[in-house]
């Protein structure tokens, strides 16, 4: 309940003191108005990067400053601008207003609310455009992110803090993946530290972001993750500020010591985006009419993905951004300026893909460069062999094309690696926890599973996890902890699973 | 003719802070129409740079402001919204004393501290 009294008495405070309050704007005028980018003249005291308003409410940002005039970029639709219309600085640079109210809403770059609720409360305003951590503020990434995929979990780990990228062609299960981390970040005991999840969709379908959110909402995970939303009919100028946006949430998490995943789906977009605002703005053109700081644009906004050390909170941003190759061709432009910046690469191959392999992972050329930092010594403990084994396979798998008969160690050697292909294949939507990937992996590396037909294996290992929680509890705490396993630990679960077996 | 020259007319084209009408069409006889054109726009933008408008719902002292801008031509404007203030708006930078604005600023608090 708002008091008269109160706002009487601040009336009066302000009219005592009145004659003191000096506002001071620089103005322009509108020159010429196309393809989403204003020429004003004036605004001589404007800056790089500053916040305008024009006089029907729009809003814009200066990109470009010359001896005459100022270039804006407009951050809506601006319908109702005309020559002549007067611009206004506001002496502020782009920032969102975050708050912890943010969690389980979906909103656009400029922190607007898009999902019909309530209004957004402000705690505080982040830049989106801010300088990364500097070293000395940093330490290694030393904790896993799981998520949930067993192909990643084992061969290619992630950890907090991390920039791994998510690189394939059209309709490989780029995105699959990344929801599926999210969804694995939900809390399975009380014990463990959330992580806020923050999915940034640049230059998507509306249909496919909704898909996206109904996905998240109905898996439990909407409540601790954020989607910041600049679909394809978006402008250019807002599906090009998106990632920093998403970028500037997290650092607010961060500050808490809060540990944050960022998805950017997809920087291919993003640099269409930015290479259409620059072209407008007559920006020298580069290679494939890229402008000049296409790399400066992805390797600032990656490099504000970070862990911090204790002193500073402790707390990680770890970024997947998502690429879309055409035709396989990882050696484009784009794809090697954001494998160079990245940690690692999530290599997904339509052949693969249509093989019936999903995830599409392609093992040889996918890596992690943080590794087995990022493990817990459980997984790791398994994963070498896993490797060895599919290492092994692949080099042996040309002779079979041959159609000759081979010795039973290498025909031993390809049954082997079928069944590890087999293995990894995971349905969507479906993130498995630690233990249960560790059982899986764990069967089939000590030969357990030599004698399981491959059509029956998604079965066998649905029902071995489901046999193994319900009838033997314990084996699953031992190994929530992600310690090595003891050896009579081991060989209980082989005596398990052969019990199981029996009745399969 | 370049736009360094045109622009040098430009401000050749001014006595003081007064447009010199004959100078003008002595220059604007010797371009070609998109010189013109540019010419014009080099007019318009120093204009701006020689005057100061002075904006207030009463009565406007124009010679205390003359000693205050000597270089620059006042020009004086009745705006009623501003309520018991006064605007100056010098080339491209605007500044205001308004009861309007302070009233704004209390909105904006009411509407920031009280949800």
């Amino acid at each position: 309940m708002i008091d008269a009294d109160k706002i009487v008495q601040n009336l009066e405070k302000k009219l005592a003191t009145f004659g003191t309050d000096l506002k001071t704007q620089n103005i322009g005028k509108v020159i010429k108005y196309a393809d989403g980018v204003v020429i004003a003249s004036g605004l001589s005291k404007a800056t790089m990067g500053e916040k305008v308003f024009f006089n029907d409410g729009s809003t814009g940002v200066v990109l470009n400053l010359d001896e005459d005039s100022v270039s804006i970029t407009l951050l809506d639709v601006g319908q109702k601008i005309k020559e002549g219309d007067i611009v206004k600085t506001t002496g502020l640079t782009l920032g969102i207003d975050v708050s912890d109210s943010l969690l389980g809403r979906v909103i656009s770059p400029l922190g607007e609310a898009l999902d019909g609720k309530q209004k957004i409360k402000k705690d505080k305003t982040m830049p989106l455009e801010k300088i990364a951590p500097g070293v000395i503020k940093r330490e290694p990434v030393n904790k896993p992110l799981k998520t949930g995929i067993k192909a990643i979990d084992s061969m290619i780990p992630i950890g907090r803090g991390q920039r791994e990228l998510i690189i394939g062609d059209r309709q490989t299960g780029k995105t699959a993946i990344a929801i599926d981390t999210i969804i694995n970040q939900k809390l399975k005991t009380k014990s463990e530290k959330q992580v806020i999840c923050i999915y940034v969709a640049i230059g998507q379908k509306r249909s496919t972001i909704t898909q996206i959110i109904d996905r998240l909402s109905s898996s439990g995970a909407l409540s601790y993750s954020i989607v910041v939303a600049a679909s394809s009919s978006e402008p250019a100028s807002l599906q090009y500020l998106a990632p920093y946006a998403g970028a500037a949430i997290a650092e607010y998490f961060l500050e808490k010591g809060k540990d944050v995943l960022v998805v950017y789906d997809d920087l291919t977009k993003h640099a269409w985006s930015y290479r259409q605002i620059s072209l407008v703005l007559r920006r020298p053109a580069g290679r494939e009419a890229y402008p000049g700081d296409i790399f400066y644009l992805h390797s600032r906004l990656l490099e504000r993905a970070v862990k911090l050390n204790k002193e500073n909170g402790g707390g990680s941003i770890t970024a997947l951004p998502i690429i879309e190759t055409q035709a396989n061709d990882i050696s484009a432009y784009i794809p090697t300026n954001v494998i160079s910046i990245t940690d690692g690469q999530i290599y997904l191959q339509a052949d693969l893909f249509n093989a019936g392999i999903r995830p599409a992972i392609n093992v040889g050329q996918s890596v992690s460069r943080v590794g087995g930092a990022a493990q817990t010594p459980a997984i790791k403990s398994i994963s070498g062999k896993l490797r060895l084994d599919l290492a092994q396979y692949n080099s042996l798998a040309a002779f079979s094309q041959f159609g000759s008969e081979l010795d039973p160690a290498t025909q031993k050697q390809l049954d082997r690696g079928k069944r590890l292909i087999e293995i990894l294949k995971q349905p969507q939507f479906h993130p498995l926890s630690e233990s249960l990937e560790f059982l899986s992996i764990f069967a089939v590396t000590n030969g357990l599973m030599d004698d399981i037909p491959l059509e029956s294996f998604e079965r066998f290992e649905t029902e071995l996890h489901n046999f193994i929680p319900r009838n033997n509890p314990k084996i699953i705490e031992e190994f929530s902890s992600g310690e090595k396993p003891k050896v009579e630990l081991l060989d209980k679960i082989k005596k398990i699973i052969l019990e199981f077996k029996k009745g399969f | 003719m370049n736009k360094k020259k045109i622009t040098h007319l430009a401000l050749e084209s001014y006595n003081g802070v007064y447009l010199n009408e004959r100078k003008v069409n002595l220059i604007s006889s010797l371009f070609n129409r998109s010189d013109l054109k540019k010419y014009i726009t080099a007019l318009k933008s120093l204009d701006n740079t020689k005057k100061i408008i002075v904006s207030s719902p009463g009565y406007i002292d124009q010679r205390s402001f003359s000693k205050i801008f000597p270089n620059k031509r006042i020009i004086v404007k009745k705006d009623s919204s501003l309520l018991l203030g006064v605007q100056i708006v010098d080339n491209d930078t605007v500044y205001r004393y308004s009861l309007k604005d302070t009233l704004n600023k209390i909105i904006e608090n009411i509407e920031k501290d009280y949800d």
